[in-house]
């Protein structure tokens, strides 16, 4: 035997991209329907970072303070992925400036909180003040 | 002006480095778009390292750029006259339907891009977390762009990755003057259609069109293709330069055109350029010329001289990046022999490796049955040296990658599930193609219509190539 003749490769092929192609339109259609596409966007990092990148400076380390743990070393995970996700939503949407997690010796500091009425108790637990609220106070910038 | 001149730097580069290749119409180029872009990213990689981010600079880079294709172009030899493809060597298809079939995935893949990228406008986790977050910190950063490499970012920014997307990303942010999200959105794409592109060209090259409509319907009807194109993740863009690696590679072998090689080590080292993983695929490439018998040992050994000449401008580049800007890595910071050694972990693994390719949602079936023929193909059909070598390649990867997995530090499971769809998305167009230079009978009378007068000027043996092909 040399090779598989195109006929019988064709057959086969047509199967499996018919198979594939009706995964991907179940997805688009089903999973997240395409008709619904305004309703369940995502909002995007920077909506929710746009006003405090205004008053931060515009390069440098800024300090990053949150009521949710991020997971800063390899193969140490915390429980839940919120935390980290919300301090690289706020690195994308600041770049360049660098967020160092856990340092409050900055001036300012950024305070990014999934529960705001958290926001006193997380400023408080490193000896900083709220100066400037954002997002209803799930942003925030804190000062000594 | 300046993205006049930026756009004829990418287009005269591509040219330039497209014309190494023997290859013709939509074969060229796709590779012209995937050597352009990688080239104009690369060089203002350079420049940026070596003279700051002046905008001044990025004009001179693009200036240089263009006067350096065109002296290729200019100077190259003559290209032997390989303008007649080699389907002269193939029956006729009398198979339309599968171009048909392929023209339809295409606008609905286009479609499926579109939707999703509406819905998530700064692509997966990977794009904002790691490329798009590069290639603003570069575009952003202005003379502080160094801080794209701060040691106080987190590991999940990998800032030890090569800057091939982020630099083409951050590029086209300051020539347009804006960071839609479109422009990232736009750069996967392109790479993603170079990659099916690619392979339906190739492929029709080498086993003729019917063959090569099949191979692009089947990377495009692959349901986590477009999903990771459309997350505008550096995967896609890896695994099309890994393709034209490989097609050229598989080029070389079948038409005894041995200088191929050269420029197949270049795309190989593009690769390597895109991500760390590209580093490995490109050593298992030159693993796979020099072990698998396609030619004397002697030969073989002039093969892998080509393609690391062809690879060596970005390894240097890639050599200097990693020994003075990102050094360090998260996956082997704390490397183990007890991981490698525990039993368990591999247990854990192979069970995990078992069901993903049974993974209806990402793969459909293309994954089991990809593997099925290729158990069929290996007892049944002629061992073709072009698809050993490729086969060769991808299956030392695959190996080493599973090494990886074991040794890294994070929870294994955890981070098998987030990253081997990646892995095999990188390897997928090359398997492909490797699956149909398995399949497909070769042209009656070699692949190459040409192919003597090719070795002639090449200065190779014609002997153990066209003997070879089918051994």
């Amino acid at each position: 035997m040399t090779g598989v003749p195109l006929r019988t490769a064709a057959r086969a092929v047509a199967l499996l991209a018919a198979v594939g192609v009706a995964r991907e339109a179940y997805f688009h259609l089903v999973s997240e329907p395409a008709w619904r596409l305004f309703e369940t966007r995502e909002p995007r990092a920077d909506e929710r970072y746009r006003a405090v990148r205004a008053v931060l400076p515009a390069s440098g380390r800024v300090g990053y303070v949150s009521d949710e743990p991020v997971s800063a070393r390899p193969g140490v995970l915390e429980s839940d992925e919120w935390g980290t996700w919300m301090y690289q939503s706020a690195q994308y949407a600041l770049a360049p400036i660098v967020l160092v997690v856990g340092d409050a010796r900055t001036d300012p500091v950024l305070a990014n909180v999934k529960e705001p009425e958290r926001l006193e108790a997380v400023a408080r637990a490193h000896g900083l003040r709220v100066e400037r609220r954002f997002e209803g106070g799930r942003v925030a910038l804190l000062r000594r | 002006m300046s993205a006049i001149l930026a756009a004829a730097a990418v287009a005269i580069a591509a040219a330039a480095a497209a014309s190494l290749a023997p290859v013709r119409g939509v074969f060229r180029a796709a590779l012209a778009l995937l050597f352009g872009l990688g080239i104009w990213s690369a060089g203002y990689c350079v420049a940026l390292f070596a003279a700051g981010a002046d905008p001044r600079v990025r004009l001179v880079k693009d200036a240089l750029l263009v006067a350096a294709g065109t002296g290729v172009l200019l100077l190259r030899p003559a290209r032997p006259a390989a303008a007649q493809t080699h389907e002269s060597g193939f029956t006729r298809s009398t198979l339309r339907w599968p171009a048909y079939a392929l023209a339809v995935t295409a606008v609905l893949a286009t479609a499926f891009f579109a939707e999703h990228t509406i819905r998530h406008p700064d692509g997966g986790w990977d794009a904002w977390a790691i490329w798009n977050l590069r290639a603003r910190f570069l575009a952003r950063g202005g003379a502080g762009f160094r801080a794209a490499f701060s040691p106080e970012l987190l590991f999940w920014a990998h800032r030890d990755y090569p800057l091939l997307l982020p630099g083409v990303v951050a590029q086209a942010f300051l020539l347009f003057r804006s960071e839609s999200p479109w422009v990232p959105a736009a750069v996967s794409y392109s790479f993603a259609a170079s990659a099916v592109a690619l392979l339906g060209a190739a492929v029709r090259e080498l086993r003729g069109p019917g063959w090569g409509a099949l191979a692009a319907l089947a990377l495009l009807s692959t349901p986590c293709f477009v999903g990771f194109a459309s997350n505008q993740q550096a995967d896609v863009p890896v695994g099309a330069f890994v393709l034209a690696a490989c097609s050229l590679i598989a080029l070389a072998l079948e038409s005894a055109q041995p200088r191929t090689l050269l420029p197949a080590g270049f795309a190989a080292s593009l690769a390597a350029w895109t991500k760390n993983e590209g580093a490995l695929y490109l050593g298992c490439l030159a693993a796979g010329l020099l072990v698998t018998r396609w030619a004397p040992p002697r030969e073989r050994v002039r093969g892998l001289f080509r393609f690391g000449l062809g690879a060596l401008p970005l390894l240097l580049l890639l050599a200097w990046f990693k020994l003075r800007v990102a050094h360090e890595s998260d996956l082997f910071g704390e490397p183990t022999a007890a991981r490698l050694l525990d039993p368990g972990r591999w247990g854990e693994l192979l069970a995990g490796l078992l069901r993903r390719i049974v993974y209806f949602q990402d793969w459909a079936l293309w994954l089991v049955a990809g593997i099925a023929l290729f158990a069929i193909s290996l007892l049944r059909l002629p061992r073709r040296p072009a698809a050993r070598v490729v086969g060769v390649a991808i299956a030392l990867a695959l190996a080493v990658t599973l090494a990886v997995y074991v040794i890294q530090p994070h929870p294994l499971l955890w981070f098998f599930r987030a990253s081997i769809d990646r892995v095999l998305i990188q390897l997928w167009p090359s398997a492909l193609l490797a699956l149909v230079l398995v399949l497909a009978s070769q042209p009656a009378g070699g692949t190459s219509p040409n192919s003597g007068a090719a070795v002639d000027r090449a200065g190779a043996s014609p002997s153990p190539q066209a003997s070879a092909n089918d051994r």
